[in-house]
Order: structure tokens, then sequence, then C-alpha cells
């Protein structure tokens, strides 16, 4: 590295940077002070640096000298932290995709199967009607417009597929420690304190699920729990109610005759009546700002699975509660064969 | 009535269930479409049709839980399911809940014809449900375990029919034949089709 361009080391896209030609930056205005930057490694991963400048007039002439210093950390326990964390968003970001293409899809889907259908039953009238013939161009006209209706077909399929790069694969899952992941994800991404209360049963039976699905239902209810959350005017309203103060989000893990049941609970105003009806259609206008759109999407995942996503809707005090039921497995997991 | 019979259509989409009205229509049947579980149950209840097709991403009711309630496995008439989701797993539930098999969303008419047609013709060779099918013997060890359409399956294989060939005359698609057959082994403990033919014939 002696010799080379400060930019080997240091990433060209830091945002620390306003325009982008770190040299010229620093010989300029970055003299004397310290920098955050972004350092890029050979194999591609980039890592955390300070970067000081200093400048010192020698008998040559001016010199300046830099101080990089990894900010990584050697504590190995906190370095797989970090590797995890980075996992996790990774996750994150995968299925929050797959979730809204996902959406689309099925959305789409269902004009684009009626569009297919009554194309065809064109064709077939238009092929039945005694007596009259129909003409050549028309029937031409039809047979192309059924091959872009295809053709829509076939790009929904791609993009269903192209998000997450997988089918929806089952297998043996943890619930409590799913939930607990899906809580660290969303604590990672959120800026403010939040307090979130665990109540987990400690010995749940093993449930065969997709456990990217699960996990995201999981995070789209706490999240919308979290966008309701009463917040305290002020620091000493804060300090008035803290005996009191409830969670923001409560939530549960339970088993319950044939399943198991994951509890959501916040400390909103509740669900009006006006509301709930439309509260699982998908992108349905009467829904509350900050809330999901994919409630939907996680009642269809919960009766994917044979299970149900109910909600109470709560009001006068109390938050809403949704719940998340999952059945159990009925044997021991078999592997694919 | 109509010589084709009548063919039920539950999907909460209007556009979907009238285009596939349209659609059975032309080819001579008679359609009545539901919008919602219940008052489907309530119908196929009262009187079965020829064939029924059910969405199972309804709102509301799953389709899952519809096929249970309806005691699908035990039903007068073939069920397939349409999906707009692709979720395999989900149709696999779906299939050992008692429906003959699943058409993925968007499907073309001449497909989703061919194998309501199939399937209608297929169910009126077979029988009475619950019947013994001939190839199996009236009392090999695990019998009881199987649904009778597993039974039906098992048959065609004792036969030595290919998945195709076992698709084509029960009029379920080869794919969903697969499924049956992991089932039917995983139940009797078979772990290769020599072993199965061994069990049934005992």
């Amino acid at each position: 590295m002696l010799g080379r361009d400060i930019k080997t080391i240091v990433a060209l896209e830091d945002a620390v940077v306003p325009h982008g030609f770190i040299s010229d930056y620093l010989f300029t205005e970055g003299v004397g002070g310290s920098h955050s930057v972004t350092g890029r490694h050979r194999d591609g991963n980039e890592f955390p640096v300070t970067l000081f400048l200093a400048e010192s007039m020698t008998p040559e002439g001016r010199q300046f000298i830099c101080f990089l210093r990894d900010l990584r950390t050697r504590d190995p326990a906190e370095q797989s932290r970090h590797r995890r964390q980075a996992d996790l968003l990774d996750m994150a970001r995968v299925s929050a995709m797959d979730e809204m293409s996902a959406a689309l899809a099925h959305e789409i889907n269902q004009p684009l199967t009626a569009l297919m259908l009554y194309i065809q039953a064109v064709e077939r009238v238009a092929l039945q009607a005694p007596g009259t013939s129909v003409p050549e161009s028309a029937l031409l006209i039809l047979q192309k417009a059924m091959r872009e209706a295809e053709r829509a077909g076939h790009i929904i399929q791609r993009m269903r597929r192209f998000a997450s790069g997988r089918e929806p694969v089952r297998r043996a899952v943890d619930l409590n420690a799913l939930v607990d992941d899906a809580l660290e994800l969303i604590l990672l991404g959120s800026s403010r304190e939040a307090k979130i209360e665990r109540m987990f049963a400690p010995q749940l039976p093993v449930i065969i699920v997709d456990p990217v699905q699960i996990q995201q239902v999981v995070i789209d209810l706490v999240r919308n729990a979290l966008a309701v959350a009463r917040t305290p005017s002020t620091a000493q309203d804060r300090a008035k109610d803290a005996p009191q103060e409830t969670p923001d989000v409560r939530i549960a893990t339970r088993q319950s005759g044939g399943a198991v049941m994951v509890d959501v609970e916040d400390n909103g105003p509740g669900i009006s009546s006006a509301v709930i009806s439309g509260l699982f259609t998908a992108f349905s206008s009467t829904e509350c700002a900050g809330q999901s759109q994919n409630l939907a999407m996680s009642k269809s995942i919960a009766q994917n699975h044979g299970g149900e996503l109910l909600v109470d809707p709560g009001g006068q005090g109390r938050g809403a509660r949704f719940t998340l039921q999952l059945p159990l497995a009925l044997r021991r997991a078999i592997p694919d064969s | 009535m109509t010589p084709n019979g009548e063919i039920f259509i539950v999907d909460d989409d209007p556009a979907v269930r009238d285009a596939l009205s349209v659609v059975f229509s032309l080819e001579g049947y008679h359609v009545s479409g539901y919008a919602d579980g219940n008052s489907f149950l309530a119908a196929a209840r009262a009187r079965p049709p020829a064939c029924i097709i059910l969405d199972v991403h309804m709102p509301g009711r799953s389709g899952l839980d519809i096929l249970r309630e309806l005691s699908a496995q035990n039903y007068a008439a073939p069920i397939f399911i349409i999906s707009g989701q692709g979720d395999i797993p989900m149709a696999v539930e779906a299939i050992k809940n008692g429906a003959l098999d699943f058409i993925e969303k968007p499907f073309d008419a001449n497909t989703v014809v061919a194998r309501v047609r199939d399937a209608i013709a297929a169910w009126t060779r077979r029988g009475a449900v619950g019947e013994t099918p001939e190839y199996l013997s009236a009392s090999f060890a695990g019998r009881e375990l199987l649904t009778p359409r597993e039974r039906e399956v098992l048959s065609q294989i004792a036969a030595g029919a290919s998945n195709k060939e076992a698709g084509r005359l029960l009029g379920i698609s080869p794919r969903t034949i697969e499924v049956h057959r992991a089932r039917i082994m995983e139940k009797l403990g078979a772990k290769n089709a020599a072993d199965l033919v061994r069990i049934v014939l005992s």
C-alpha cells in the first residue's frame, strides 16, 4: 500500500466527502481535523475509518501526514454481533421487497386472469357464431392480445421469484428465537427508544413454517404497533408517568390447544369500527397513516400456513391486539427426499 | 339442466368470477358464482355441483379452512383450487385437505376447461366414494390411514401406471400425483416403490 494514493483505501462514494475527490477535499479544507470515512478492504468489505490530516513545514517544503485508524472492533463477540446485524438487515431488505412484489403479483393476477379468459371467450364466440364469418384480421388481433397477456403473466412470475430468489420453504422453527430476531431487526432500524415488553412461553412446541415469511409478519405487526404508540409529551410527563408507564408494545408467545400464538399489543387508541372492515384488504384507502400496507399479506401468509391472523380492536383505553395463530406440526418434520 | 352439469365458482374477485362464468357457459355448463366462503358452503351442502373451482386466497375465511369445513376428502364432487400467489406448500396442504388439484393464476381458458372436463369424467368413472378400487387387496396394512383419493392413486400405481397415465385417468396433474405418491409412502412407511407394492399386495 505504501506510495499509493489515499483513494486506494478510502472508498470514493463516501457520504462525508461533498465532491467525491477526497484528495482535493482533504488538502484544501480538511487539514487539522478528523473525518469519518469508509475504507474498503481488498476483498470488498467496507469498514469504518477515522482519518486525521496533519500538515507540517519541513526544509523540503509543505508535507502532509495522514493518519488512518481502523475503527473495527477487535472484540470477537462484538464482531460476530456486527456480522449478524448485517445479515439480519440484508434479510429484512430482501423480505420487504419479497413481500411487496408478492402483494403486487397477487393483485395484478386478478385482472390479468380475467383479461385472458375474456379474450379467449371472444375468440370462442367469434368461432361459434352461426352463419356469420368473422374477419381473419379480428381473430389475428385477438391472438396478439392473448400473447401480450401471457407475457404479462410471465413478467409477474419472474417478479415474484426475482426479489428474494426463493420459493417459500418450510422447516422446523423455534418461534421464540424467530420473534427475538425480528425484534432485534426492528430495534436496529428505529431511531427512537422503543419499549417492548416480551412475555415468551418458555417451552413452545416446534412449528413447521417458512421462517422468512413468518418473521416478516411479526416485523410488520410490531412496526404497526410502534407507529401508533402513545408518546409522552415532555420529559416531565415521562418522569411523572414512570411507575405506570405502559410499554409501547407487548409481545407474547403462548400455546393454545393445537396452535401456537403470537400476540402483538400496542398502547394506541385502538381501531375504530370504520377502519376495521377494510383492515385486511390490500391497498385499502381506509387505512390510517403509519400502518403498514401489508396486513393483507400477513393474513394471507398466516392462512397459507393453515393458521390465521386475528385482531382485537381494543378502544376505550386499550390498544389493539393482533394475534398470529400457527398450527402445531402434527408429526416430526420429514426431510424432503 | 344443461348436459354438461353445474359448476360452482368461488372467488372474491368479481371479474375473475364473471370471466370464468363466461367461459364455462360457452362450453355448455351452468355456472353459479359465490363471493365468499359462507355463502358457498351453504349451497355446496345443499346440492353438490359437478365441479367446484375455489380460490384459496379470499379475504375472511381461508380456503384451507373452507376445504376442511366441507370435508373435501369425502365430498361428492371434484374441487379445484385456484391461486394467485404461487405458494406451493400451501397448495400441497390444500391437496392434503381434499382438493383434487390446483391451478395457478393466470390460467388460460383451454387449460381450465380441459382440467374440469377430465375431472368430471374421471369422477363419474370412479363410482361411489369409499369403494375399494380395483388392483388393491381389500385389507393391506395401513389401508385405513389413506384417504379415498390416496387409495385411488395407489391403485393406479400398483397397476403400473406412470404419473402421467394415473393423472389422466383420475383428472389430476402429474405433479399432484407425485404429491399423493409421497404422502402414501410416508403414511405406509414404504421406503421405495418396491416396498410399496409389497405392502399393498400382501
